[in-house]
């Protein structure tokens, strides 16, 4: 049943993708979807469909992992942690959404803010 | 209920840009008969939990945590960790399930960590909040208040951490009360508004301000539109985050400890803009 995209995130997290029957609340609830390029049921279908140009969109970084789309998804399947994924496997590739050596004003950030940027955002 | 003594875990914001809310939530504690001890030693939660179902490495420095509370739990014959911080107690909660679930990953990460004694999977971890709501209750805290504190309207902000998954969740993830209770416990007026729930969006701040920019500022006009003049909160990132708000005169973000010890007429634990944020609310009315 699985197949590229579906395959890895189906071994990243054990989610099936085929169980999303595309009803949209994750992106009704999305607060950040206004930012995003792919709203994320629209992921959710690319990675059924084994569309690679997913791993390219800004969506899978900008994504905070809230998990308002986790508490509300009716077919629990998870679609931050299927965003995750997908970021992870752009990790796994070496491709990072930030360089930390790059920002500015590094000193007046909250560590709490780096660490977790440099774990969700770098490799 | 005099004389509790409880472990707690800082982690680095409160060591940090949150010095306040961890001078705030020992005072406020202290005045309800509850010791918070600090770790005698800690590192880094790593503030954000790894999804991915391989990534044993990324639980490592949590469990470590974990350790710590199982050695000090031994000699206060107790294990609860108390966690002030919403993304320690998120991410500390979250490895903590995932070991206790599955013995195989426990056992991998115990076998790495060969340097330390095995974590057993014995710790619970709960957040402040439950506290003063569980162990103190909110009787006792009303008992403690020396100040009117009806002016001010206080919108309670939970951010995701302590809400979601539902798994970890102090209360219900889509309609808590836990925060609401404990401001009107104060005699505030507590607010609850539509956003309480919404994520400030976190570490975007590092990825694109602008994003974070937004976000403070819908969250921030929601607020006020429901008649508060300050929002409330748990967390370090969303304090920072809401603050960070490009609008002028947008309404201040404080800790809720903040506001239990402005509550408790704890003032010399305040810093001076926090006390300037409650003198301005009570001057304009």
């Amino acid at each position: 049943m699985f197949r590229g995209l579906s395959q890895k995130v189906y071994d990243l997290t054990g989610i099936n993708v085929y169980l999303c029957h595309q009803c949209g609340i994750c992106s009704g609830s999305c607060p950040l979807v206004k930012s995003m390029d792919i709203p994320p049921n629209m992921v959710v279908r690319m990675v059924q469909m084994d569309m690679n140009e997913v791993l390219n969109s800004k969506t899978i970084w900008i994504c905070a992992s809230c998990f308002n789309c986790t508490v509300r998804c009716p077919r629990n399947i998870d679609p931050a942690r299927i965003i995750n994924a997908l970021r992870i496997i752009k990790q796994r590739e070496g491709v990072y959404a930030v360089d930390l050596r790059k920002i500015e004003k590094l000193e007046e950030l909250p560590q709490i803010a780096l660490i977790a940027a440099s774990r969700k955002l770098t490799g | 209920m005099n004389g509790l003594k409880l472990m707690y875990f800082p982690g680095c914001a409160l060591k940090s840009t949150a010095e306040d809310y961890e001078k705030t939530a020992i005072a406020v504690a202290e005045k309800l008969g509850v010791e918070l001890l600090e770790l005698e030693r800690w590192n880094c939660c790593g503030v954000v939990f790894n999804v991915a179902a391989d990534a044993v490495m990324h639980h490592i420095a949590a469990v470590r945590d974990l350790i710590r509370a199982q050695e000090m739990g031994r000699k206060l014959n107790d294990n609860r960790l108390v966690t002030i911080c919403s993304m320690c107690y998120s991410t500390l909660k979250r490895v903590n399930q995932i070991v206790k679930d599955d013995p195989e990953k426990l056992r991998n990460i115990n076998e790495f960590m060969d340097e330390e004694e095995d974590y057993e999977g014995n710790i619970e971890v709960i957040h402040l909040l439950q506290v003063f709501k569980d162990l103190v209750g909110y009787d006792k805290i009303k008992e403690k208040v020396s100040r009117r504190m009806e002016k001010i309207k206080a919108a309670p902000f939970y951010g995701c951490a302590l809400l979601r998954p539902k798994e970890v969740s102090i209360d219900d993830p889509e309609d808590p009360k836990i925060m609401e209770e404990l401001i009107e416990a104060l005699g505030a007026e507590a607010v609850k508004f539509p956003y309480e729930i919404k994520c400030c969006s976190s570490y975007n701040v590092i990825y694109d301000r602008k994003i974070t920019e937004e976000t403070a500022a819908e969250i921030q006009r929601a607020a006020e539109r429901w008649g508060a003049n300050i929002i409330v909160t748990t967390c370090p990132l969303c304090h920072y985050n809401l603050n960070t708000s490009k609008r002028k005169n947008g309404i201040p973000t404080i800790y809720f400890t903040e506001l239990m010890a402005y509550a408790f007429g704890l003032e010399e634990t305040l810093s001076p803009e926090t006390l300037k944020i409650f003198n301005k609310i009570l001057e304009e009315i």
